[in-house]
């Protein structure tokens, strides 16, 4: 089973090198923070965050200070892409709650405390060379910090996407949006709950590769959340025009 | 005035329901149709029109379509103050896939 989390987390990470890059020049051109912050996230997170770290473990033959290295390029790549994720759910769906501002402000320095505090305890290299995919408390804590941001994503965009949908029965909304809204929660909620598997895995000490129910669980929800980020961000033709049939005919 | 006051207030005068009542059935609608209390005339006329009838009737409420389209009509005379627009999701997420 281990090739289907290969191939679930291969394709979120291609998709993501490709959505990210593509957010991020239009918010080049459009000025606006929720771009700017969507296209950091998918690219540092999903596109150079987890290969560094995969890679990492994994290329035991490369000298252990690269391997170190390419361990703290991946801590630094998800702590700002999970900061981008909570400012980008923030910002779209809790812009006036001072709750959600503090919380993300929270979140911010919490995960910028870490990653000095994960280079001490229990330091880059050994925490690359560790059996455990998250050596040390810090970086069991930014998983935790990192799972709440990918947590409250998937929940603000599931209730968002709900009222979207019940706004465009009554035409009050665009069917289309209301769709890419419902694609980001699936996105979101299959990521959420593929770390977590992941996390709960390495925390009981059992390998991802030799579990075959975790390697399933992680490939099948990375291959779905990867599908679900290109349709709501590069949907093709074909599946917009089924999505406006479907609209016009309801 | 908002508009959610002035569906609510001619609802409470042009039915048996008490005040609480009307503005509950009103936000109900509202909830059941994706909005909420800050909807502005138009989605408040579409509500009136497609969703708050049918929970009239679940409350007994006779003739809920015609009160609505009445309600609906007043409402489209009413002048009210201009909200300053508000960026939300669906316009953020209208233009995340260059649309």
């Amino acid at each position: 089973m281990i090739w289907l989390a290969a191939l679930g987390g291969g394709s979120f990470v291609v998709v993501s090198l490709v959505l990210g890059p593509r957010l991020l020049a239009l918010a080049r051109s459009s000025r606006q923070l929720p771009e700017f912050t969507i296209g950091l996230c998918l690219l540092l997170m999903g596109g150079l965050g987890y290969p560094f770290a995969a890679l990492a473990r994994a290329m035991t033959a490369l000298p252990d200070d690269t391997r170190g290295l390419m361990l703290g390029c991946s801590a630094l790549c998800n702590t700002v892409g999970f900061a981008a994720l909570a400012i980008f759910t923030w910002r779209v769906f809790r812009p006036k709650h001072p709750l959600a501002e503090l919380l993300v402000i929270g979140c911010i320095v919490v995960l910028a405390l870490l990653i000095p505090a994960e280079a001490v305890w229990p330091g880059l290299v050994a925490s690359a060379l560790s059996v455990e995919p998250y050596a040390g408390a810090p970086g069991y804590l930014r998983v935790v910090v990192g799972l709440g941001i990918l947590y409250w994503a998937a929940i603000e965009s599931l209730l968002c996407g709900r009222q979207l949908r019940r706004r465009a029965a009554l035409g009050l909304a665009d069917a289309v949006v209301a769709d890419r809204v419902r694609l980001w929660a699936i996105a979101m909620s299959c990521a959420s709950v593929s770390y977590t598997t992941s996390f709960v895995l390495s925390f009981e000490g059992i390998d991802l590769a030799a579990s075959s129910l975790g390697a399933a669980t992680v490939g099948t929800l990375g291959l779905a959340s990867a599908i679900s980020a290109w349709l709501a961000f590069l949907p093709p033709a074909a599946y917009l025009r089924r999505l406006r049939a479907r609209a016009a005919a309801s | 005035m908002t508009p959610f006051d002035f569906v609510a207030g001619r609802l409470e005068a042009c039915s048996s329901l008490s005040r609480l009542e009307a503005r509950g059935t009103v936000r109900i609608a509202l909830r059941n149709a994706g909005l909420d209390a800050s909807a502005g005339p138009r989605e408040l006329a579409v509500v009136l029109r497609k969703v708050l009838p049918g929970e009239l009737g679940a409350r007994g409420i006779e003739a809920g379509a015609a009160l609505c389209e009445d309600i609906a009509r007043a409402l489209a005379q009413q002048a009210f103050e201009a909200k300053t627009h508000e960026e939300g999701p669906e316009e953020i997420f209208r233009r995340l896939a260059g649309s």
